[in-house]
């Protein structure tokens, strides 16, 4: 915890070294403060990350970007739902989950998919998916807890969660994307699937989004890297490792997923 | 004011790909067939289903109770009229002939034996008569002899009555023996054997495991017996041709001729609208494989064929409000690149084709498919043509 500690002064440091030299330039009294506001770190992600994973480091705070995550989440899915044309939807979903069973199994399919109404499906999808964020930060900050029981950084749960919610943040520009791919739509007719406008498969490569290669580009957008670099520099000035350490800290269970979902493509 | 610029560069992107993909991207696009509206022969026609049929068709049931001891047909055989098709256990119904018998001998004997005293009456009265007529005899006794002589006649009469009763009630014991031989009384098929050696027959009517025996049927009296709903019924008339499509054999349609039509209407089985049970005569039946009970679907042709401006079915969309009583018929057309909907009025119909009264011209690109595509397509949708359904249908004509 000492090293922690250290850190944290001299981050306390770096911070107030940088709050100086960008307060020369925009004036702002946010970075006049000792404490930097949630908003100036959130807008630090997006334009001076190294600042930002720095002034995290003052408090930790796990609730601001978690919040904002799954808030964004029901906000965008509650919105898909609600603009989805959900006849084309069901006939959509039973065709991906249910194509290649016979006529009277897609039948059942579909009869599942329309007890529930599209209030109900939107609902409970949209809670799903914040919750899922939640569960999913809890998965990475375990990982990040037994990477620090190995180095003896000193950092804990609360100090890693905090961590991957903020340097998450970038996820926001996909929801915002979200948002106007599904307000430009005339029809409704927009697929689960294919609703990242930012995922490499939509930008890039444009296979079938419902399985295989297309499947895993399209759960690939380019905020995840985005996310990924944040996270690289946020422990390289956390941890005052190396940048090939923490490269390799960051990149281990992203690349683990993707290479054993490649493996049975 | 570096930071702000960087923001806003960054959600100008943002919003810039998706706008982009929206407005530029050929993805969204949604690829459709088409064909172009012209005119067509129509052969105006009703559908209808319901099943295959026996005309001729008998199902026997037992007129006596008993264990079956002998079944001499299978399902399939074909049997031929008075053929004995199955025995009843029969040795009480023997019995019960033969003490029935006994009875009526009994009664025969007992007619003989009045015979005789009448006989001896008849000379004892003839005696007295003379002896009455001397003056021997008082009339208290001639009288006497009279009432005896009529009674013991009166008597005789009975017996011959109850000799009457007793060979009524033997040939009612020789009535039912006979019916524990279970006879064809029909030349046809055993389409049905419901029951088996061993099993107990039970008479009457109710649908009670016992009570039937078996179906007989003439094969060669096939028909089709389909329920018109009430709505169409006045356009049916007898003679008129039919295409019936047994489910089984969906691809080897049968000829048919409208051979009657019920005088009165009944709700059939899960149906809620009232319907007319029309019998299609089957004509050419060359399928063996037919057989009674089949679900069938036919096309009674109410008009001949007649040349009319008309749309494939697939393409002509069905809006129906219930509220209101009112059903729109509308179409989608290819109009620079986008699919226009179009109210249309619709005419006389076949399996392929409805004619277009209002709302079209001849040539349009009418959208047909695929399915999935045209079930959710909407006024304004960007389209691209990926097939022309008119070098199919050439195709079809010309072959």
């Amino acid at each position: 915890m000492s090293d922690n500690n250290d850190n944290s002064d001299n981050s306390d440091n770096d911070i107030s070294g940088n709050n100086l030299s960008i307060d020369s330039s925009s004036g702002s009294e946010a970075f006049q403060s000792s404490s930097t506001s949630f908003f100036t770190i959130l807008s630090n992600i997006f334009t001076a990350p190294t600042d930002a994973m720095q002034q995290v480091q003052e408090r930790y705070n796990i609730l601001f970007p978690l919040l904002t995550l799954m808030l964004a989440t029901v906000v965008v899915f509650s919105y898909y739902y609600v603009a989805v044309d959900y006849q084309w939807y069901i006939d959509h979903m039973v065709e991906v989950s249910a194509g290649e069973l016979s006529k009277s199994e897609q039948e059942q399919t579909r009869t599942a998919f329309t007890m529930m109404s599209q209030t109900a499906m939107g609902t409970i999808t949209a809670i799903t998916a914040a919750i899922s964020i939640a569960v999913i930060f809890v998965i990475q900050a375990v990982y990040f807890v037994i990477v620090s029981n190995i180095t003896n950084d000193g950092f804990q749960f609360k100090q890693w969660m905090s961590f991957i919610a903020w340097s998450s943040l970038p996820a926001l520009m996909v929801y915002l994307a979200m948002i106007v791919y599904i307000f430009s739509s005339s029809n409704g007719q927009i697929a689960f699937e294919t609703l990242n406008p930012l995922s490499l498969n939509d930008l890039f490569f444009g296979l079938d989004a419902t399985k295989g290669a297309g499947k895993m580009l399209a759960s690939l957008d380019l905020t995840k890297f985005w996310s990924m670099y944040i996270m690289i520099i946020g422990y390289k000035k956390w941890t005052d490792k190396s940048m090939s350490i923490s490269a390799t800290v960051i990149l281990i269970p992203f690349v683990g997923i993707y290479a054993i979902w490649a493996m049975f493509l | 004011m570096k930071k702000p610029l960087i923001i806003s560069l960054l959600v100008l992107v943002v919003i810039v790909i998706p706008v982009s993909k929206r407005f530029i991207s050929t993805d969204s696009k949604k690829e459709v067939t088409v064909q172009s509206i012209s005119q067509h022969k129509i052969k105006a026609s009703i559908l209808a289903s319901g099943q295959l049929k026996h005309e001729q068709e008998v199902k026997l049931s037992a007129e006596v109770i008993g264990k079956v001891t002998g079944l001499f047909v299978t399902e399939g055989d074909i049997v031929k009229t008075g053929q004995i098709v199955l025995q009843i256990d029969d040795e009480s119904y023997l019995a019960s002939v033969k003490q029935q018998q006994a009875v009526v001998n009994q009664h025969s004997v007992a007619i003989e034996r009045q015979k005789l005293v009448v006989s001896n009456l008849g000379r004892q009265l003839k005696r007295n008569t003379e002896l009455f007529n001397k003056g021997l005899l008082d009339l208290d006794a001639y009288e006497s002899v009279i009432h005896r002589h009529k009674l013991a006649k009166v008597d005789q009469q009975s017996a011959l009555e109850q000799l009457k009763q007793v060979n009524a009630l033997l040939q009612q014991a020789k009535d039912r023996l006979s019916k524990t031989k279970v006879l064809s009384p029909i030349d046809g098929l055993i389409t049905s054997l419901d029951i088996k050696q061993g099993e107990t027959a039970i008479s009457g009517t109710t649908n009670i495991a016992g009570s039937s025996l078996m179906t007989i049927a003439n094969p060669n009296s096939m028909l089709a017996e389909i329920n018109i709903d009430e709505a169409d019924i006045a356009d049916v008339e007898i003679g008129q041709k039919a295409e019936i499509i047994a489910i089984a054999f969906a691809s080897d349609p049968l000829v048919g001729i409208v051979e009657s039509i019920a005088s009165s209407a009944k709700r059939a089985l899960g149906r809620q609208s009232l319907s007319f049970a029309v019998k299609l005569k089957l004509y050419a039946v060359k399928n063996a494989s037919l057989r009674p009970g089949m679900s069938c679907r036919a096309e009674v042709f109410i008009q001949g064929e007649q040349e009319r401006l008309a749309a494939p079915i697939k393409a002509i969309r069905v809006d129906e409000d219930n509220d209101e009583d009112r059903v729109d018929n509308f179409v989608f057309i290819v109009k620079d690149q986008k699919a226009i909907k179009i109210m249309i009025e619709t005419g006389i119909s076949d399996d392929d084709y409805q004619e277009v009264l209002s709302g079209l011209e001849a040539n349009d690109q009418l959208i047909t498919g695929p399915d999935k595509i045209l079930r959710h397509i909407k006024d304004g949708d960007q389209v691209t043509i990926i097939k022309n359904d008119n070098d199919l249908d050439t195709n079809k004509k010309a072959e």
